[in-house]
């Protein structure tokens, strides 16, 4: 499967994820995710973390939102008032929007993971446009020396301590920084040769597999763009409302036409034997 | 392998599609409260004009000399929902399933519920409050028409005569909405008011709750029978019965992706 056909359908999730704060359909671009993930996604490429973190996420929106919004009808506690911010009464209704928001920042994250979890490092940097290539390809390396430079600061820090060195004041600081960021310096030229004496920037770089656009591709970018196209428009034109449990909680809306809109993102999970 | 993946997917989708059938099944036992015969000191009318033209008219009665504008549509059985602003009182979002859903009780564009008033028979005006802190008295008229906010802004079908007909036609019975209690017009207990159910939709930036009943509501409920009472020519208030398509395919989908995620799982773990 393209890189690109993959960034297409995870724009189109990520924007039916965004636009809605309805969660039936949020549950479906999730939910079509997750089949993305576990029909196509690479073996140890950090799936369970992902959602672990996810899982984390959405638990924190869900106890922030339970927490800090006291609006509702239907009460489930009241915590004395005197407690600072969450103090009051802890609604169904908050509770119900909470989870609602976290399915909205699971869905969204799940649209998006693909990128990395399906496709390789060095298929997304192919998979940029030719004048983005080049700048993609040092953006990615910038930020591939963050981890390094975090690792490195670690180390002359113990190195330090084991001298004798204590953090005591702000002025004992530059005999870590400074070492730090020399340390970074060299790294980043080091880096700078390498991609150099491998011939970057001078010609078209080399493939060991080259990506080509297949006509599956073009089913997954249209149905997937097709469908997020056709929800945004359905939202703007009312027929797929939003949901919002507050004052009294309510069943959310459900637009069928809306409903299958959401649906097209399954098209790359019904395909195994890739 | 894919013949098997399909027949667990398929179960799956038809079990979702069974709880999907099962919840619009439990709509059919929403039904109004038994008619209970009763008399009433005052009485009010109430009119609901939706925006397809179908009029709803009812005769409330009630004990007491005021009635406040929102336990007029509790006693009436007609679902609505509402939401708070402030000293404003309450708006009205949707009264009998009109609109099927919304994102904002009082949208900039679109249609809306316009509240009027009707003081002893006079013409309608609009009303100067939310329905929570509108109060009438014997022989006023509430009235509820749905605005497109486009074109002419009439009021809403005339109350005369409504209540004329219900007393006439009926020794004060009241229904839909009087719920438990004898009602005997003495004012002993009380009633549960309608279903204040909000239906679908949803309020956005509401100020406060709508409490679901109001406080110290007086005995009153519908006059006369209500099936002739009403002129609506396609409303109902005792719950879309049938299963809702929206529900059904929303179970089935979710059903059917839910069922494929886990036939992936096995299939990734017998890969591995």
């Amino acid at each position: 499967m393209s890189t690109r056909s993959l960034a297409a359908w995870s724009a189109s999730g990520l924007v039916i994820a965004l636009s809605t704060s309805n969660p039936v359909y949020r549950v479906v671009v999730l939910l079509c995710a997750l089949n993305l993930l576990l029909a196509r996604g690479r073996r140890g490429s950090g799936t369970r973390i992902l959602l672990v973190g996810i899982g984390i996420a959405g638990l924190i929106a869900t106890l922030l939102t339970l927490l800090l919004s006291h609006t509702g009808q239907h009460v489930l506690v009241r915590l004395p008032a005197g407690i600072p911010a969450i103090g009051g009464r802890l609604t169904l209704e908050a509770l119900a929007f909470g989870l609602g928001t976290g399915l909205g920042i699971a869905a969204a994250l799940l649209a998006v993971s693909p990128l990395t979890l399906v496709s390789q490092p060095h298929e997304l940097v192919d998979a940029l446009p030719s004048p983005l290539a080049r700048t993609g390809a040092a953006l990615g390396a910038a930020l591939n020396l963050i981890p390094g430079t975090l690792r490195s600061a670690a180390e002359i820090r113990e190195a330090q301590r084991m001298r004798g060195w204590r953090a005591r004041r702000v002025a004992d600081w530059p005999a870590v920084a400074v070492p730090v960021v020399l340390t970074a310096i060299e790294g980043s030229m080091t880096l700078a040769e390498a991609m150099e004496s491998r011939a970057y920037g001078t010609s078209a770089r080399t493939h060991f597999d080259m990506q080509r656009w297949a006509p599956y591709d073009t089913l997954v970018s249209v149905t997937a763009l097709l469908g997020a196209a056709g929800f945004v428009v359905l939202v703007a034109t009312g027929v797929a409302p939003g949901w919002f449990p507050f004052p009294v909680l309510s069943a959310p809306a459900i637009s069928v036409p809306a409903l299958l809109c959401c649906a097209l993102l399954v098209v790359p999970s019904l395909r195994v034997g890739h | 392998m894919t013949r098997r993946r399909l027949v667990h997917a398929l179960t799956i989708a038809a079990l979702g599609a069974a709880l999907g059938v099962g919840g619009g099944a439990a709509h059919l036992f929403v039904a109004p409260a038994p008619c209970t015969a009763a008399t009433y000191g005052s009485h009010v009318t109430l009119v609901v004009e939706h925006g397809d033209g179908s009029v709803i008219g009812l005769c409330i009665g009630f004990d007491g000399s005021s009635i406040t504008g929102e336990q007029i549509l509790q006693a009436s059985g007609v679902h609505y929902a509402v939401a708070g602003f402030g000293s404003l009182g309450d708006a009205v979002c949707q009264i009998d399933d009109e609109p099927t859903a919304y994102s904002s009780c009082l949208p900039s564009s679109g249609s809306y519920w316009v509240v009027f008033v009707s003081r002893g028979g006079g013409s309608w005006q609009p009303a100067s409050s939310g329905i929570s802190t509108l109060t009438l008295a014997s022989g006023d008229a509430e009235g509820f028409r749905y605005d497109p906010q486009s074109g002419a802004d009439p009021p809403p079908t005339s109350p005369a005569g409504i209540c004329a007909a219900a007393l006439a036609g009926t020794s004060a019975t009241p229904s839909s909405g009087g719920g438990s209690g004898s009602a005997s017009g003495a004012g002993s207990g009380s009633t549960s008011g309608g279903s204040s159910s909000p239906g679908s939709g949803s309020a956005q930036a509401t100020p406060s709750v709508a409490p679901a009943t109001g406080p110290a509501a007086p005995v009153a409920a519908v006059i006369g029978p209500v099936d002739g009472q009403r002129t609506s020519t396609a409303t109902s208030t005792a719950g879309g019965a049938g299963v809702s398509p929206a529900l059904l395919a929303s179970a089935v989908i979710l059903g059917a992706l839910a069922g494929l995620a886990v036939v992936q799982l096995v299939m990734r773990r017998r890969r591995a």
